[in-house]
This record gives structure tokens, sequence and C-alpha cells, in this order.
């Protein structure tokens, strides 16, 4: 059985966030009143959000789901009430055919529906799924709650607490005078809780921008946060700015970082404190991935006392990176000088993984499928 | 009101269904005077309602008031989806929606309106429910009853067409950084890249050379699709371009081709593939440049275009939304903007005649040509060999006189 200091570091060490107080922590796993600890959640509101679209959904601490609305470029905060700690080591959650099953619940086919995001809470160890009813424009937006024994129900987002905020698109100097909404929309990529801030990555449907948003956390109108440009820089001779598709807070030596992924695949850590408004950050390059390896998905755990970072990409298994080195590579910056960056070891058991999240201190849940189209949801053993 | 079918089903049908119900009550057949069934109102609106009849007649017989029915309603009704072309599993969930007794009638209402070519199969458990209901069962009364509703399909054709690939010029960048397809109607999103595909001068597939998003780069009409090269094969020094090379090469012919089974939001095939052949030339390092624009300004009270001719193709939806035009003084010029020439020309045409006077053209300096270049900074700044422009301000302006 697992100590509650165990489980403590586990929890901290887990993909989404990592500023669960311990204190909160403590009185989760013990059972005891979280009353006075909820700071967070008396932020949000009572009403009925108005979700247009779902992209990726992150947990932040209290039983809060973030939820990111592309077409309506807005990130809503809603309180989940999904406070009961699970007890004991975590069950697995294994359900066959999620995506028909999902389709069945909505009244549909899985051809007419879109599994966006996944998402673990990690109070209660009740996996969340962002899905899609309907391909085309006028897809509805479900927030899909999946309990351990399988039970498949529908967040209610009826009379819900919640806040949110509204992601500034790019001003469209000629949308006076010109009939129609414009085209563009930002993709979110991923998003994350930390430390008072919910970061966003974003893709745009026409520039090739690159920016990450810092927005403080609870939602304040008049700040939605900065707009940080970030650069790659190949070996230290080409520049450019490459937008981040996945990333996972992760300490180093007590400095919060972003290990990130770019979609032009290199792996490559942030300090958090860079991230600031005009600051021109450039990651540094831990490791390079090779053709295929287009990052999808990313959790950070720890296991036999060390730190890992696993992550999904579009090429065939998974890839579980050391972090021991972290702390002291000085990144590559030199092809000449022959530096590999830290190691990474491909698992190609785990095939066709499209999300992932830490359920639990020993388990990954992932969303898997198949080369037949099928998709299932799977717990494994963390590697 | 309609009556769609009623079916006391009989141990054959059952055991065709789901295995598991022969396990719940025992079945009878030939029961053909029930006066329970299913029906199912408001089929094709967003409020359908299934409706199990007479859920509760019997007791009318003996009792005045019929016994309070319980809570949890969903054990005695389920609506299940089958879409008949593939095995269901036998654990497969109903659909949510909510339940209640309207007098003697079981209601149901999905939460989500009904799909067209999908059908339904209603299933009321009613010997489960009187049982329950401790109301007197007659032992040939059947343990189910079910009835199986379908939404037609509307009778169509696949109408929808690729209506435009932006760059439309027949000569690419080696570097080229993106492609959008444009459709004619609401496309379905998902597996969106399975359906592209490019083909060398052989007409051989190139291997990934896109970068696959599972959120998909679409408009919010999902009828422009954004494809961006994977730009780790066009980084210059990155690992994946060390491995496979450049996607297009030089010198060579290739086809970007959509398959025309790709289904549009009707759930229908495109009414035809496309094809878009085009040639490859050299990389395009260099950011555009408006001081080699040539603005060409209309007469005076005509309603005359502004045309302005480009160095080089720029990016078709950044010139529409990053180009613009006013007065010296800042004011916006109401108009519409019309692009030609292989992304070359910008026509702008005023709503109202031309004003003697001075405007000027507003161009924000992420506009980009083919590569990824912005008017601000190149796709890749050489570091050792700075060309990166300083750019303070975020637009640039060209001013033009009206005569």
């Amino acid at each position: 059985m697992k100590t509650p200091k165990g489980l403590i570091r586990n929890y901290l060490m887990k993909s989404h966030y990592k500023t669960f107080t311990i204190s909160v922590l403590i009185m989760a796993i013990s059972g005891l009143s979280l009353q006075g600890a909820h700071h967070l959640r008396n932020s949000l509101n009572e009403g009925t959000p108005d979700i247009q679209s779902t992209g990726p959904i992150a947990f932040g601490p209290e039983g809060i789901l973030f939820i990111a609305d592309p077409k309506g470029a807005t990130i809503f905060a809603v309180d989940t009430k999904d406070q009961t700690a699970s007890s004991g080591n975590q069950s697995p959650i294994n359900i066959e055919n999620i995506g028909m099953k999902t389709a069945a619940v909505l009244g549909t086919s899985k051809d007419r529906i879109l599994i966006q995001d996944l998402a673990v809470n990690p109070i209660s160890g009740n996996a969340y799924l962002s899905v899609s009813r309907g391909r085309g424009p006028e897809g509805k937006a479900v927030i899909l709650k999946v309990g351990p024994k399988g039970k498949l129900s529908i967040m209610d987002t009826k009379s819900i607490n919640f806040s949110k905020i509204s992601l500034p698109n790019a001003p469209d100097p000629n949308a006076k005078g010109r009939r129609g909404r414009s085209p563009r929309q930002q993709s979110i990529t991923d998003m994350a809780y930390l430390d008072g801030n919910l970061i966003v990555a974003g893709l745009s449907n026409e520039e090739f921008a690159s920016t990450l948003r810092s927005i403080p956390f609870p939602f304040k109108t008049a700040d939605k946060g900065s707009s940080i440009e970030i650069y790659h820089g190949a070996h230290g001779n080409f520049e450019t700015r490459s937008p981040v598709r996945t990333f996972v807070p992760f300490d180093i030596k007590g400095k919060s970082h972003i290990m990130a992924a770019y979609t032009c695949t290199p792996l490559v850590k942030i300090p958090v404190e860079q991230l600031k408004p005009g600051k021109h950050v450039k990651g540094i390059t831990v490791a390079e991935l090779g053709n295929r390896n287009n990052p999808l998905d990313m959790i950070a755990y720890k296991k036999s006392d060390r730190n890992w970072l696993l992550m999904a990409n579009t090429a065939r298994g998974i890839m579980k990176i050391t972090t021991d080195e972290l702390s002291s590579a000085p990144g590559i910056t030199d092809r000449v000088s022959g530096k590999k960056g830290v190691s990474y070891e491909t698992i190609e058991d785990w095939k066709g993984i499209k999300q992932l999240d830490a359920l639990g201190s020993s388990l990954a849940l992932v969303l898997q499928e198949t080369d037949s189209g099928s998709q299932h949801l799977v717990s494994l053993p963390l590697p | 009101m309609s009556r769609l079918w009623i079916k006391i089903l009989t141990p054959t049908t059952i055991n065709s269904i789901v295995v598991g119900f022969l396990f719940i009550a025992p079945v009878y057949s030939g029961y053909p005077d029930s006066s329970t069934w299913i029906v199912l109102e408001n089929k094709n609106s967003e409020n359908p309602v299934f409706l199990v009849k007479n859920a509760l007649e019997e007791v009318s017989q003996d009792k005045t008031e019929p016994p309070t029915p319980p809570e949890n309603l969903s054990q005695f009704l389920q609506i299940k989806v089958h879409t008949g072309s593939e095995l269901v599993p036998f654990d497969l969930p109903s659909i949510i929606g909510n339940y209640r007794m309207m007098n003697r009638d079981l209601e149901f209402r999905p939460t989500f309106p009904m799909e067209r070519g999908l059908t339904y199969r209603a299933t009321f458990h009613q010997y489960k429910f009187r049982k329950f209901l401790k109301i007197p069962t007659d032992e040939k009364m059947s343990a189910i009853v079910s009835g199986d509703f379908t939404i037609p399909r509307e009778n169509r054709i696949p109408s929808t067409l690729v209506s435009a690939i932006f760059p439309t010029s027949d000569a690419m960048p080696e570097n080229l950084l993106k492609f959008y397809i444009h459709f004619s109607a609401p496309m379905n999103r998902g597996n969106v890249y399975s359906k592209i595909h490019l083909l060398n001068q052989e007409g051989k597939p190139v291997l990934y050379p896109f970068l696959e998003i599972g959120e998909e780069l679409w408009d919010p009409f999902v009828k422009r699709l954004t494809v961006f090269f994977d730009p780790g094969r066009i980084k210059r020094e990155l690992q994946p371009r060390l491995e496979f090379g450049l996607p297009l090469q030089a010198g060579k012919q290739f086809t970007l081709v959509i398959d025309p089974d790709w289904l549009d939001a009707q759930n229908l095939p495109l009414k035809e593939g496309f094809k878009k052949p085009f040639k490859v030339i050299s990389s395009d390092f260099t950011s555009p440049d408006p001081a080699k624009w040539l603005v060409t300004p209309p007469r005076q009270e005509s309603r005359d275009p502004l045309r302005v001719v480009f160095e080089e193709p720029l990016d078709h939806a950044l010139i529409n939304r990053l180009i613009s035009v006013a007065t010296h003084t800042g004011e916006g010029v109401e108009g519409s903007l019309s692009i030609h020439a292989g992304e070359t020309l910008l026509k702008f045409l005023p709503e109202t005649h031309w004003k003697k006077g001075s405007y000027k053209l507003i161009i924000d300096k992420d506009l980009e040509d083919l590569a990824g270049n912005s008017v601000g900074r190149p796709f890749e700044v050489d570091i050792f060999n700075q060309v990166e422009k300083q750019v303070e301000l975020k637009f640039m302006e060209i001013p033009f006189d009206i005569r």
C-alpha cells in the first residue's frame, strides 16, 4: 500500500498541474473537509457556459476542469464537483470500443463523433473525454465522464459553477466592410495549469505563428495573459518561430519549467520564469526526434525514484524519456560536437496512442486507436 | 401521432438481438393482444419523444390510481443505436435522455436529436416493470415490447466539391509551407490526412509530408482546411529533414491528390476527387518586400479597383486578412479584396467612389509568402548571417494618391 507521502509525491508529478498544495492533497486523501481550501472554486459563478466546441481539456486544482473552445476562442473553467478522493490503489479504467460506446450514449454512430482529448481528475481518478457530437460545423460540445467501472455519463453543464476567458484572436483589420466571419481560427493544442496560471499552446490555421499564452487563474476579464513568442534554434544556426504541440510542467532542481515538444519535433525545456511578454523565448533543445515522431501528448511521472517523461507521437510506439540529465544538459546547439541530448527508448508495444494522462501513480490511461479505426480506453502500467 | 410498428418478441428474435435478454425473464410469444406499444413522436425534430403507450394501462381495470412509478425508469426502457453495419458490443450503452411517466405512458426524451440513416431500437421491459410495481402479470405476457425506428436518409446525391486549392500557382518553392483546401460545402472533420496525398514525378506517394495534428486546422465553417508541411522536414538541420529530405524537390513535378471518398458534413462523399499538378522551383528564404510592390491607383470619382502587384506570390488567406486600405489619416476605406494571377495581384474595390486625396495601403508584417517568410521575419533566420530586419512596428504602410 502506498503511503500518503508517496501518493503526494506522485500526484505532484502528474501531468497537468503541480500546484496542488500538499495540505489540500492530504485533506483530500484522508477524506477531511475541504472547507476553506476552495479559493479557486469560489472564484467560479453559477450559470450555463456557452461552449461552442470542444478542444483540449486539463484539470487544475480542486476538481476544476479547463475546457478549450477553439470555435468560441474561449477557455472555460468549470467546477466538476468531482472531489471524492479515490481510496487505495487507483482502479484501472478499461473500455473497449470507447468510440462506439460514446457515440451510443450520444445517440449516434462512431463515425459522427470525435474524441478530442482525455484528462484524468487526479483527485477522484475519474476520466473525462472532450467529445464533439457531429463532425461538421454544427458539432455539439460534450464532456463525457468515465467512472472506474466504465460508467459513461455526460457532464451536465446547466447551472454549474464556471468562469471563462475569451482569447484575443488576431485583429482583423478588414473585418469592417467585409461580410462574414474571418476564417482564421486558433487551434489550442495543449494547456496546463501551473502556479496560478493556465498555460495555453496554440496554432493558427493561417500564419505559422507560435504563441504560448500564460493566463492568470482565477480568470480576470482585464487580464487575458500575455502572448509569448517561442522560437527554436536548430543547432545554433537557424532560428524559427516554432509552435508548441504539447507540453508538461516539470520541476528541474526546484525551478519550474515546461518540457515542450515543437510541431517540428525537438523536445525542449523552457524555464517558466522566461515566459514573459516581449521576451525572445527560445526553448533549449534536449532531444531531437526523428521523422514521423510528430508529438501528440506528453505526461511526466515518477517510477523507482526517477522522473520520466512519456510522449505519444505519430510514429508507432511511445517514447520514454529520462530526465536525469535535464538539469545539466546544456542543450543541443552544435551538431558537430555530436551531442545526442537526453536518452529515450521507444516502447513498441504501445501502439496507436492518441491521448494519454496519468491515472494514479502507477498507471497511464490512454486513448488507443487500432488500424481498423476502433478506439479503446486502456489503463497501462507506467513503463 | 403515428404508430410505427409494434413487435411482440419471440425467443428467436430476442436471440438475434442480445443474448442477455434471455436471462431477464421467461419470454412468451403469441400474445397478440398486447395493449402496450412504443411510438416515436417528432422524429425529425430537435425534440423527438419515445412513448411506451399504456405502460400502466391494465392497472386501471382494478385500481383507480396507478402505482407510483420508480424514480429510475431507465432500467425498464432502453433506446439503443443500431448501425446495422458492424457487430454491436453486448454492453453497448443506451442513449441518454430524460424519462418520466405521462399519465399511463412512459416517456423518454433523448438529449440529442436523432440521426438520419440510423436505426434506434426501443426495448420496454414490461414484465419487469409490472413485477416491480406489483401489477398483476399475465402468464402469456411478453417480457419485452420492442420497436425499431429509422429516420430515413434524405435522398441526396453527392454535390460537394473541392472548390479551390491555394496556392493556385503551378510553381511552388521547394520549402512551400502550406496548402489551403477549399470546399464548396461544410465537411466532416476527422482522419483528413488519409484523404490527402502528395505524389512525386513518378506518381508514387511522398511519405508523411504533412504535419498531422488531431485538431485539424479547419476554419470555423469547416469549409477550408489548412495543411502545413511537416516543419521538421522543411527546417534546415533538423533530424526529420536529415533523415528523409524535403518533401518537395526543385526541378521536379508533384501532384496533390484529394480522394473522392472524403465525406462532407452530410456524410456524403465528394462529387469527385481533385488533382493539382505543380512544378517545384528553388527554395525561398527571403521575406516579401512591400517596397517592391507596384501600386496603381485609380482615378478620382471612379469605382475602379486599386491594383497592387506583389513581387512574388503571397499567402492567399493572409492577403485577405492582413492588407487593408485607409485614408492618410488612418480611417479605413470600406471595400472588397479580390486576389488574382497566382496570388500576385490584389484588386481592392471600394464601396463608394474614390475621392481625391492621399491614401495608404496598410500591411501587417505577419503577411507571409508561400514559404512562410513574413514581411517582418523570414521563416528561418540564419543567426550567423542575420538577415532579419529590425522590426519595431507591426504594420508597414505604402502611401498613394488618388488624383
